[in-house]
């Protein structure tokens, strides 16, 4: 008569609660596959804005070299512009700091991006770490001012 | 500011519970449903329909539901189904920064608790802990650290 009292009552125990419990087998595998998905997650986001600060100032540099007969200044607001306006566009939770120098022979552009948005505001994370720089120099397209500046 | 105490507090009861018998009360996982779903109309009426934001809140509620009615069939004895029900919520009432944070200190004592049980051989790996405590310790650690804004309806 106990044992089906007992039953009775799992039934209800059963139909009226919901389970709040975790083996430990899953409290140990569960933290470990989060772990390895927001990992992933967040290089995805660092492999993704260190390939467009590349192509960006890949592309800056090219538009910037195309101006014919320009001088010095004039192909670097150019090229900043340029840069500025592609980064904007594409580059995604990412603080961005580019510099780009132009000489009679060469235009020399270089960009980082640092994460800021993921916890940074609340002063958890170092916004320096996840740091993606890259530099893209190319000849200008000038013949008559590299002859000048070779000579 | 009520719905914060409203959700501490569900989320306090329900981890004595939780502690208690390893099983929570239906009346208080619907409660906790119902504040999940409380937070999202107030959201959409006070800033109106985002499509981004809104579309992962609508998934996450569709997922529970599914949860909900397929709870019967599915149902394993590795991770309880209200515990799953609240995940859920927590996922719907907190952004993004704030529940990667809430999510990783919960998992993160979880996992150092059972390490520990494991290690020292108090329990066999099948053995059952309560996890609602945890995720309300995680809840509370990120409300100290990120303050309310972190929340979606503050």
């Amino acid at each position: 008569m106990d044992m089906i009292y007992e039953a009775d009552s799992d039934k209800t125990r059963e139909r009226d609660n919901m389970g709040g419990y975790m083996t430990l087998e899953a409290s140990v595998i569960i933290p470990l596959s989060f772990c390895c998905f927001i990992l992933i997650i967040l290089y995805t986001f660092y492999l993704y804005n260190h390939l467009t600060v590349y192509q960006s100032c890949y592309l800056s540099a090219l538009r910037g070299s195309q101006l014919k007969n320009a001088s010095n200044g004039a192909v670097k607001a150019k090229t900043e512009k340029e840069l500025g306006k592609l980064l904007d566009e594409q580059v995604y939770m990412y603080q961005l700091d580019h510099t780009s120098s132009v000489t009679g022979s060469e235009i020399r552009v270089s960009a980082a991006s640092f994460m800021y948005n993921l916890t940074s505001e609340y002063g958890l994370y170092n916004e320096k770490r996840l740091k993606s720089q890259r530099s893209v120099s190319l000849k200008r397209i000038d013949p008559v001012r590299y002859i000048r500046e070779a000579d | 500011m009520s719905l914060i105490i409203i959700m501490l507090l569900l989320l306090i009861i329900s981890s004595i519970y939780d502690i208690r018998t390893l099983h929570l009360p239906v009346w208080l996982v619907s409660a906790i449903i119902l504040l999940g779903l409380t937070a999202v109309i107030k959201d959409i009426m006070s800033e109106g329909l985002n499509p981004g934001a809104q579309t992962v809140r609508i998934c996450i509620l569709i997922m529970t539901l599914i949860i909900l009615t397929a709870s019967e069939k599915i149902r394993t004895d590795t991770v309880g189904i209200a515990d799953i029900l609240i995940l859920c919520v927590i996922c719907i009432l907190l952004r993004g920064e704030m529940l990667i944070l809430t999510l990783g200190v919960s998992f993160f004592l979880v996992g150092s608790y059972s390490g520990i049980l494991l290690m020292i051989k108090k329990a066999d790996k099948k053995s059952k802990i309560a996890f609602v405590p945890f995720l309300t310790l995680g809840v509370v650690i990120s409300l100290m650290i990120c303050g309310l804004k972190g929340m979606r309806w503050t």
